[in-house]
């Protein structure tokens, strides 16, 4: 194996890795209020748990870039393209955008989606205005997902 | 397609038929009652109507009271006989004589409540009397060889007799510290063992206490009391045990009464449903103006219902005045929509984000097309679109949901078709199944030709946004605002399609004559921005700056368009992640077993799949109605309309 693959496959692998520790960070502290909210008010659980769901998007999209590089880089298939170091760092710099921006707009939304989660237990009613906040911050784990998978698909091998 | 007209209701009636007229009122299920500072009768009215209201209030609080109880009842069956119930069990349907007769025997309902009530506390008092039992086996259980019954354990006429304990850690040095004493007149024997200490029961004669206690105080030997106990250590083990075993069968006992007393469980339901009902109704009552022989309703029904409502209560009651009027111009009423059976739905969707005020107008006939489509993008998947509709179509059909979860399983049901029209012209059929089995798409594959995709969405992001404005300049011609139509959204109109017609004639090469058209629109549309943004206000360099300023509202344009591109990534996401689903499935099978092992990752993977996506594609296309296209016209502010009306949890009322 190339230091080409051995750059490309650490990209892909540090995708799933910090989009996923940020996932399981936001989650973790949408999470924590939602069984404050819940251990009052039973009822509220459909929708606190909505509320958490929503930072864990991000780890899927890390995954997501990985899959896709595998499949780019023949990793799946079994029959591995050949790298030069050159596109081991184009590939690696590609997935760059979801890793960070995924670890840290996770941590992020789960500060928002707990925040929405104490409104919710205040006024139920709010329930989608909390949402659409929520949902404000992972706009930019998209247009950051999208970077990625343009980057990828551009990126000659 | 619209808000629905209401007419204000005044309503006075005398005091003895208040209830008939509000249960009346009630069955018919179409007044909102105003709130009592909105009746305006707070001023200017004397005591008997504070009189009136804090009976009511009492009145209020004893059925709220009841309620709690009965809600009690509930949870400690529900704790110890819990139901189980099916996936498609439906609500039992009753009427409204016996939710009548369920609410009139309510002090038999009740007394079951209150022995249930005491039989938990006895459980209660059980509990607490186990702990202590097994406290006091814990405190025994070390002392257990000590053969001696615990009262006489006291000084004899010559010896000194102990039980105590010392730090397990210095047992040893302490056991050698008595042997080197030498003394034989010091009997130590050692017994069991605490967490951390060591019990030891002791005798010695007393001509030696001054070196015996020398040791004590070296190795912190701490004398144990038992007051309070007589029986050697083991005896009073095995009673406590005894005195447990007891308290466990009376448990039983008492969780067998009270699963006994389930059989009660649908006549609590019943009357959970009947206080509920009550409650409605005394609060209605709480906001009345009364006096000691009349009463004033003042309230809101639709003006369609309005004449058959006054006359329903015309005729059941005969001393009764009603007037029906229209709003003031400037008067908020509570708002109620209605809409297309396809478009209701969709409400909810709007509702989340905040009900349409009164003055105007229902955004749902033109968000729905708009929210289904792009829900169909984002899943975007034919196949999971067939089992999506199934699925939806099923629910609605069994669960006969109601409220927001039936508007919810609609807009469900409406996407997931969407989702499989939108899977089809992308070609996505199960992840990348469609392709394996040679299903093109019908227009293009968006992975494999990304910039097209992405146009396509900002192209849809255009026509949204552009839907948007139109809605806000339909709006301001209707108030006949014909110069705010023309200038804040026909300018813009003129300003944008410019911009966009000069970049794509220059990206596409389409010639020189749209890139021209597209330059001439672009500056003739600035232009008039700049001159025209800034008319309110009074100062002319005031009006020119502002104009100017209002330019960089373009980058709002651009940033609302790039946030389309959502629907390209989350459709990508569903198409890739089913993809992985299918080759893992396509790793493991080859022999028999393996088929089983696919199925089940199959089944499992693109069940997650939907899920994970229904999600997303639920809160991301709420998100683009909300933050791009309400954001153009949509006020909100709205008060939705509450009616009086039978409300229940347990069953369902069938007339």
């Amino acid at each position: 194996m190339e230091l080409g693959h051995v750059l490309a496959i650490s990209g892909g692998a540090l995708a799933v890795i910090l989009a996923g520790i940020g996932s399981v960070l936001g989650v973790a502290t949408a999470g924590q209020s939602a069984a404050g909210v819940v251990a009052e008010d039973p009822d509220k659980f459909g929708s606190v748990l909505l509320l958490q769901a929503l930072p864990g998007t991000q780890g899927i999209y890390g995954m997501l870039i990985a899959f896709i590089l595998m499949g780019k880089i023949g990793l799946l298939g079994g029959s591995p393209a050949d790298l030069t170091t050159a596109q081991g760092w184009q590939l690696f710099a590609a997935c760059m955008p979801i890793a960070i921006l995924g670890l840290l707009s996770a941590i992020w939304q789960g500060k928002t989606a707990s925040a929405a989660i104490a409104m919710v237990a205040k006024r139920g009613e709010t329930a989608g205005k909390g949402l659409t906040m929520t949902v404000m911050v992972e706009t930019y784990a998209v247009l950051a997902l999208l970077a990625s998978i343009l980057m990828i698909n551009g990126i000659q091998i | 397609m619209a808000v629905i007209d209401m007419k204000k209701v005044t309503l006075i009636g005398i005091q003895k038929d208040k209830d008939n007229i509000l249960k009346t009122i009630q069955s018919l299920g179409n007044l909102e009652v105003s709130s009592f500072e909105e009746q305006g009768g707070a001023e200017g009215e004397d005591a008997i109507l504070e009189l009136g209201k804090s009976q009511d209030l009492a009145a209020l609080e004893e059925i709220q009271s009841q309620l709690s109880q009965v809600e009690f009842g509930l949870d400690l069956m529900n704790q110890y006989n819990p139901v189980k119930s099916g996936l498609f069990d439906t609500k039992p349907q009753v009427d409204t004589q016996e939710l009548a007769r369920v609410f009139d025997s309510r002090n038999e309902i009740l007394a079951v409540v209150s022995e249930l009530r005491r039989l938990e506390d006895s459980l209660n008092e059980i509990s607490l009397n186990e702990t202590r039992l097994n406290n006091t086996i814990m405190q025994m259980e070390p002392w257990e060889k000590l053969d001696i019954p615990l009262s006489q354990l006291e000084d004899t006429l010559t010896t000194r007799v102990l039980a105590g304990t010392i730090s397990s850690s210095s047992v040893q040095r302490f056991l050698d510290a008595i042997h080197d004493m030498g003394n034989d007149l010091i009997f130590i024997q050692q017994l069991g063992q605490t967490r951390d200490e060591t019990c030891f029961f002791v005798v010695y004669h007393k001509s030696i206490e001054e070196e015996v206690s020398q040791v004590f105080k070296e190795f912190a030997f701490s004398t144990s009391n038992f007051a309070g106990f007589e029986d050697r250590p083991k005896q009073i083990i095995n009673q406590t045990k005894e005195k447990l075993n007891k308290a466990q069968k009376t448990r039983d006992q008492i969780i067998k009464e009270i699963t006994d007393l389930s059989n009660v469980r649908r006549d609590l339901e019943l009357l959970y449903d009947a206080l509920l009902v009550e409650i409605d109704r005394q609060q209605a009552v709480h906001n009345l103006i009364e006096t000691h022989h009349t009463f004033v309703l003042r309230g809101w029904v639709p003006a369609k219902e309005a004449e058959k409502f006054s006359q329903t209560l015309r005729d059941r009651v005969k001393d009764i005045y009603i007037k029906l009027e229209d709003p003031d111009p400037d008067e908020d009423f509570p708002v109620a929509l209605e809409n297309h059976p396809f478009i209701t739905p969709f409400e909810m969707v709007t509702d989340l984000y905040s009900t349409p005020n009164p003055r105007e107008l229902d955004p749902n006939t033109v968000m729905a097309p708009f929210y289904a489509m792009f829900f169909g993008i984002m899943m975007g998947d034919a196949g999971y679109g067939i089992i999506m509709t199934i699925a939806a179509y099923f629910f609605i059909k069994k669960m006969k949901p109601k409220g927001d979860t039936k508007k919810l399983a609609g807009v469900i049901l409406i996407g997931s078709i969407f989702t499989f029209i939108w899977g089809a012209i992308f070609g996505g059929w199960f992840g990348d199944a469609g392709t394996l089995f040679g299903i093109n798409p019908i227009w293009f594959n968006p992975s494999e030709e990304p910039i097209k995709m992405l146009a396509f969405c900002f192209a849809c992001g255009v026509i949204h946004v552009f839907a948007g404005m139109g809605v806000k300049a339909y709006a301001n011609i209707k108030e006949g605002r014909i110069l705010d139509a023309i200038f804040d959204q026909g300018l813009w109109y003129v300003f944008y399609i410019g911009i966009i017609l000069w970049l794509i004639g220059g990206m596409a090469g389409l010639g020189q004559a749209l890139t021209q058209a597209g330059k001439i629109m672009t500056i003739a549309g600035a232009v008039g921005l700049v001159l025209t943004q800034g008319r309110d206000k009074k100062n002319i360099f005031a009006k020119f700056f502002s104009g100017a300023l209002s330019l960089y509202d373009v980058t709002g344009f651009l940033s609302d368009v790039l946030s389309y591109s959502r629907l390209f990534a989350l459709g990508l996401t569903t198409g890739v992640i089913g993809t992985v689903m299918n080759q893992l499935g396509a790793m493991v099978g080859a022999k028999w077993y393996g088929w089983i092992l696919a199925a089940a990752i199959l089944i499992v993977g693109h069940g997650f799949n939907i899920v994970i996506n229904l999600l997303g594609a639920f809160v991301h296309s709420s998100r683009l109605q909300y933050i791009e296209f309400y954001g153009k016209f949509f006020e909100g502010g709205g008060k939705a309309f509450r009616p009086l009306r039978i409300r229940t949890k347990y069953t369902d009322i069938n007339n």
